[in-house]
C-alpha cells in the first residue's frame, strides 16, 4: 500500500498510482486485468493462497477457497439446474442481445 | 438470474456460481416492498430467480424458473456439468447491478468480467487487500457497492464478514468485531453514525482493534463523521473516502489519518483516480427545464469519463442518452452525474451536494446536504435530514413551505429550537437555517443504509414550529398580535420574545401580518415595522404608543415589571441590535434602547458630545417610573455612554447596579502604530476616552459595578486585558473575554455567551442583599 502525503495538507494521504507495489502493476483502475474472467481469477488465486484454514458461512464469513468449492458445486448445479449455460449467454437483459 | 436471498454469503456464493456457469447475475433486496421486486423482476426478464420460498410466494413473476432449493455453501460440491463449464470471455457480462433509486426507480447497469476484475486489481492495489484481511460489510448485498466490495474481497484472497446490520441492530455489533477482529470494514457515513449512536458514550476503538482501514462509500462523509473516526478509529487506522457510483465505479478516493482537519471547502471526496477525469458541465435535465443558480449564470454538475464508466442503461435509451457520453478513442464512456462539485488545482475533488436535491424556498435555492452538514457539525446532533413541510391542520393542498430539520440527537442533548438557530446562523445564510427541528430516534434508511429523505414526514406538529420563549403574550394589544400571527403562521403557540423570522415568518407573510394589524387597529403601519420590532413584545410596545411618531431617542423594546436594563447602541445605532439578545433575559425585564446617533450628528435634536448629552439621557431615564435594579449596558462607544450615565444617575438619586461594557475600549487603550491618535489620553489622568476625533471624554470611577464583555480577537491597541476598565470603579470589575472581534460581539453568534452573562448578571443583581 503506498500513499503520499500532501505538503500543507496534514492527515490527507492519496493513493499514489506511479508507485509500483511489491514488484505489481501500478495502483490503478485504468488497467486491463488482460484475457482473464472472474472465475478464472478466483482459481488463480484460490490456488496461490494456499489457505491452511477454510472459514464456513455459519458465521456469515467466508474465503475464496470455500467459495471456490461451494460456487463449483453450486454453478454446477445451476447448469444442471437451468436452461443450460446457452440460456446465461442469451439473457434478454444484456445491453448486446442474444451472442 | 434474479438473486432474492435473505442470506448474504448464500448470495455471494450464487453470484460466483452464476458467473462460473456463465451467467449474468443480478441480485436485489428480498425484504423490499412486492410491488417494487416485480417492477424490478420486469426489467430484468431473468431465466431463473434463485430466492427463499417466502420471497417466491410474496412476488411471484412468470417466466421464470424459480429455485428455492440450492444447497448451502458447506454441502458437497457437485460435479462438473455434462460437457464441461461453458467458455466465457473478459468482454462477457456477469451482472446486473442496480443504483440505489435515490431519485426513483432503481437504474439497472450491465457490467463484464473485466470491469469486475479491473476494479478489483485497482481497490487491491491501493488498498493492498491481501490474504489474510478481513473484510466486513455491514450493508446488503443487493446493490452494486457490496456486491462489488464481495468481488474484489476475494479475488484479492481476503475473507469476507458481513454483518447484518439491518436486521441484528448496531448493538450486537460491538460483540461481532471483537470476534471478527477486521482489517477493512466498508459501511456508508449513515451507518457509521447509527453505530456510533448505538453505542452511546462508549468508544469503538477496543472493538475495532487491527483494524486498518475505514472505508465510507456511497454518501459524502462529513466533518462529524471525520470526528467520529478520530474517536472511534484504533491508531494508525486510515479513513478512506470515495466518490463512486454504480454508473462510472470508483472515480476518486483518497486517505485520512487522524491528523486530518476539513477547512472551510469541507471534507474532501478523494483524488481522481487514474484512468478517469472529471470536469464540470452543464447538467443532463430537459432543456424545457433551464437550471439556473441564483446568481443567474447556468448550474454546473460533474461530469467524468474513465475506464469503469458503463455505456448506458439496461432497458432506459431515454436516461441513456442523457446522461451518457459516446466513448472517446480509448473506449472510455463518459457519465454526466447530477452532483454538485469542483476540482482543485491538486486534483482534489470536492463534492457539495446533488442538484436534483437541492430545495426552492422563498425564491432561495437551498442544498440540503450543506445544511444537514452544518447541523452535524455545529450542534449535538448525530444525524439530520432537511426536507420542506406543512404543518398539521393546514389545507391539504398546503405548499410544504417550512424548512424542517429532522436530527438524531447526541445522548444528553435537548431539542433548542431556539438555541440551535443561533448557532447555525454562523454557517448558514437566513434562509438556509431550519424554521423546526424535530427530535427522531433515527432516520429512515434505504435498505443500502443511505437516508432516505422521500420517507421522511411532510407535515409536521404545528407545536414543533411554534416556540414559548418570554411566555404567553399579555392581555390587549399583545394578544390581539400574537392572534394574528397564529393565524397566517398557522401556528398553536407563540411567545412574546419569538421573532417572527425564527417562527418561519417570510417577507410575503410579514407583509400579510402588517395589512391585517392595519385592518385590525385601523391604523397605517410602515411595511418594514416587523424587522423593526420582530417580537411580539416589541411590536406591542411599538404600537401602545397609540400613533405617536418613533421617539428619536428612547425605544421601549420590552416592558417589564423586573429589573430595568438600558441599552446604549455605539456611535449611530438605533438601539435595535439589542433586541436578538432580549429572548435571553428574564421574562419580566424592561428593556430599553437609549439611541446615540446623536453624537454621529445625525439628529439634531440631540448635542453630539457626551457631555452635554448624558444629562439629557439621564433625565429621560428618571423621568421613568422606577425598576429595580437599574442596568446600564452598552456596546462599544455606547458603553463609554453607559459608564457616564451611571454617575449622572447616581447624582440624581438612582442607583445603577451594574455597569455592562460589550467591548467597549477603556482608559487603558492606545492604538499601537499611532502615537497622534491615541484612545486614551494617559495625559489626564489616565482616565480620557477619545474615540469621536475631538471629543475626548474625561471619565471618573463610579460606584456601580462593572462587567467587561470583549473580543479575544487582535484589535490593533496596545492595552491591558481589562481595557483599563478595572480601576474605574469603587465596586467590583469583572472580565469576560469571548470569541470574535469588535464587529461580532453584537452580532448572533454571540447571543449564546452574551445572553445568559446578562441573565446571570440580572439574576444575581435581583437576589436580596445579604444585610
Amino acid at each position: 500500500m503506498v500513499l503520499q502525503a500532501l505538503r500543507d495538507r496534514p492527515g490527507l494521504l492519496a493513493a499514489c498510482p506511479r508507485a509500483p507495489l511489491d514488484g505489481a502493476a501500478p495502483a490503478t483502475f485504468a488497467g486491463d486485468p488482460g484475457s482473464e474472467t472472474v472465475p478464472e481469477r478466483l482459481s488463480r488465486v484460490a490456488l496461490s493462497c494456499r489457505p491452511e484454514i477454510a472459514v464456513a458461512d455459519r458465521d456469515r464469513a467466508i474465503d475464496f477457497a470455500t467459495l471456490l468449492r461451494a460456487s463449483d458445486g453450486l454453478a454446477a448445479r445451476l447448469c444442471a439446474a437451468g436452461p443450460a449455460a446457452r440460456a446465461w449467454r442469451s439473457c434478454r437483459m444484456t445491453r448486446s442481445g442474444p451472442s | 438470474m434474479a438473486i432474492l436471498q435473505n442470506d448474504p454469503i448464500r448470495s455471494v456464493v450464487t453470484i460466483f456460481a452464476s458467473a462460473r456457469a456463465a451467467g449474468v447475475s443480478a441480485n436485489r433486496d428480498p425484504e423490499a416492498p412486492a410491488d417494487y421486486l416485480r417492477h424490478q423482476l420486469a426489467l430484468l426478464r431473468p431465466d431463473i430467480v434463485v430466492a427463499d420460498a417466502q420471497t417466491r410466494n410474496r412476488c411471484a413473476h412468470d417466466g421464470a424458473r424459480w429455485l428455492t432449493d440450492l444447497p448451502a455453501p458447506e454441502d458437497e460440491a457437485a460435479p462438473p456439468p455434462a460437457g464441461g463449464w461453458p467458455v466465457l470471455r473478459p468482454g462477457d457480462p456477469i451482472g446486473i447491478n442496480f443504483t440505489s433509486g435515490t431519485t426513483g426507480l432503481p437504474k439497472a447497469v450491465e457490467r463484464s468480467h473485466r470491469m469486475a476484475l479491473t476494479g478489483a486489481d485497482g481497490f487491491g492495489a491501493i488498498c493492498a487487500i491481501r490474504p489474510g484481511d478481513r473484510v466486513a460489510l455491514f450493508d446488503p448485498l443487493s446493490f452494486a457497492g457490496g456486491r462489488a466490495a464481495a468481488m474484489w474481497t476475494l479475488l484479492n484472497g481476503a475473507s469476507l464478514r458481513i454483518f447484518p446490520l439491518r436486521r441484528a441492530g448496531a448493538a450486537e455489533l460491538v460483540a461481532w468485531l471483537r470476534r471478527h477482529r477486521p482489517t477493512f470494514v466498508k459501511t456508508t457515513p449513515t451507518a457509521f453514525r447509527g453505530i456510533v449512536n448505538a453505542v452511546g458514550g462508549q468508544t469503538l476503538r477496543h472493538a475495532l482493534e487491527g483494524l486498518r482501514i475505514l472505508s465510507f462509500e456511497g454518501e459524502p462523509c462529513r466533518a462529524g463523521d471525520v470526528e467520529a473516526f478520530r474517536r472511534h478509529a484504533p491508531d494508525g487506522c486510515l479513513l478512506r473516502l470515495t466518490y463512486s457510483a454504480t454508473e462510472f465505479g470508483n472515480a476518486a478516493q483518497c486517505f485520512l489519518t487522524t491528523d486530518f482537519v476539513p477547512d472551510a471547502r469541507g471534507v474532501p471526496a478523494g483524488f481522481v483516480n487514474p484512468g478517469y477525469s472529471i470536469w464540470q458541465g452543464l447538467p443532463a435535465r430537459d432543456a424545457a427545464e433551464p437550471v439556473v443558480g441564483a446568481d443567474g449564470t447556468a448550474e454546473h454538475v460533474l461530469h467524468l469519463r474513465g475506464a469503469g464508466v458503463v455505456r448506458d442503461y439496461v432497458g432506459a435509451p431515454g436516461l441513456t442518452a442523457r446522461h451518457f457520453l459516446p466513448p472517446d478513442a480509448r473506449g472510455h464512456a463518459g457519465f454526466v452525474t447530477s452532483d454538485r462539485g469542483f476540482v482543485d488545482k491538486d486534483g482534489l475533488l470536492f463534492v457539495s451536494g446533488r442538484s436534483d436535491s437541492l430545495i426552492k424556498l422563498r425564491g432561495f435555492r437551498l442544498s440540503p446536504d450543506e445544511i444537514e452538514d452544518a447541523i452535524c457539525r455545529m450542534l449535538p446532533v448525530v444525524q439530520a435530514a432537511i426536507t420542506l413541510a406543512a404543518l398539521e391542520g393546514e389545507p391539504p393542498d398546503a405548499a410544504p413551505e417550512r424548512l424542517v430539520a429532522h436530527v438524531v440527537l447526541a445522548e444528553g442533548a435537548r431539542c433548542d429550537r431556539a438555541a440551535f438557530r443561533a448557532a447555525l446562523a454562523r454557517a448558514l445564510p437566513e434562509p438556509a437555517i431550519p424554521s423546526a427541528f424535530l427530535s427522531v430516534a433515527c432516520l429512515p434508511t434505504r435498505p443500502n443504509g443511505k437516508v432516505d429523505r422521500a420517507a421522511l414526514p411532510r407535515r409536521i406538529p404545528a407545536a414543533a414550529a411554534g416556540g414559548r420563549r418570554g411566555g404567553a403574550p399579555r392581555p390587549g394589544t399583545e394578544a390581539t398580535l400574537a392572534a394574528i400571527w397564529k393565524r397566517i403562521l398557522k401556528l398553536e403557540e407563540i411567545g412574546r420574545d419569538e421573532a417572527f423570522a425564527d417562527l418561519g415568518g417570510s417577507s410575503l407573510s410579514a407583509l400579510e401580518v402588517v395589512l391585517e394589524i392595519e385592518r385590525s387597529l385601523n391604523r397605517a403601519l410602515p411595511d418594514t415595522i416587523l424587522s423593526e420590532y420582530p417580537t411580539i413584545a416589541a411590536l406591542a410596545a411599538r404600537l401602545d404608543d397609540h400613533g405617536h411618531p418613533p421617539d428619536p431617542v428612547l425605544s421601549h423594546l420590552r416592558p417589564g415589571p423586573g429589573a430595568r436594563l438600558v441599552f446604549f447602541s455605539p456611535l449611530d445605532g438605533d438601539g435595535l441590535g439589542f433586541v436578538k439578545f432580549i429572548p435571553e433575559l428574564p421574562p419580566d425585564t424592561d428593556v430599553l434602547s437609549l439611541k446615540c446617533r446623536a453624537l454621529a450628528q445625525k439628529d439634531a435634536a440631540l448635542p453630539s458630545d457626551v457631555d452635554r448629552l448624558v444629562p439629557i439621557l439621564s433625565d429621560r431615564i428618571a423621568a421613568l417610573p422606577p425598576r429595580r435594579p437599574l442596568i446600564l449596558a452598552g456596546n462599544s462607544y455606547g458603553g463609554v455612554i453607559a459608564f457616564a450615565m451611571s454617575r449622572a444617575l447616581a447624582a440624581q438619586g438612582l442607583e445603577v447596579a451594574s455597569v455592562l461594557l460589550l467591548d467597549t475600549y477603556g482608559p487603558g487603550c492606545r492604538r499601537r502604530n499611532a502615537a497622534a491618535a491615541p484612545v486614551a489620553d494617559s495625559a489626564v489622568a489616565d482616565a480620557t476616552v477619545t474615540i469621536v476625533p475631538g471629543k475626548p471624554v474625561v471619565l471618573a470611577p463610579t460606584a456601580s459595578d462593572l462587567v467587561l464583555i470583549r473580543a479575544d480577537a487582535p484589535n490593533g491597541l496596545a492595552c491591558t486585558p481589562d481595557y483599563g476598565w478595572a480601576r474605574m470603579t469603587t465596586g467590583t470589575f469583572r472580565l469576560l473575554q469571548i470569541e470574535g472581534d469588535h464587529s461580532t460581539i453584537m452580532h448572533k453568534d454571540s447571543v449564546p455567551i452574551v445572553g445568559p452573562t446578562l441573565r446571570e448578571l440580572i439574576r444575581s443583581l435581583e437576589k436580596p442583599h445579604d444585610p
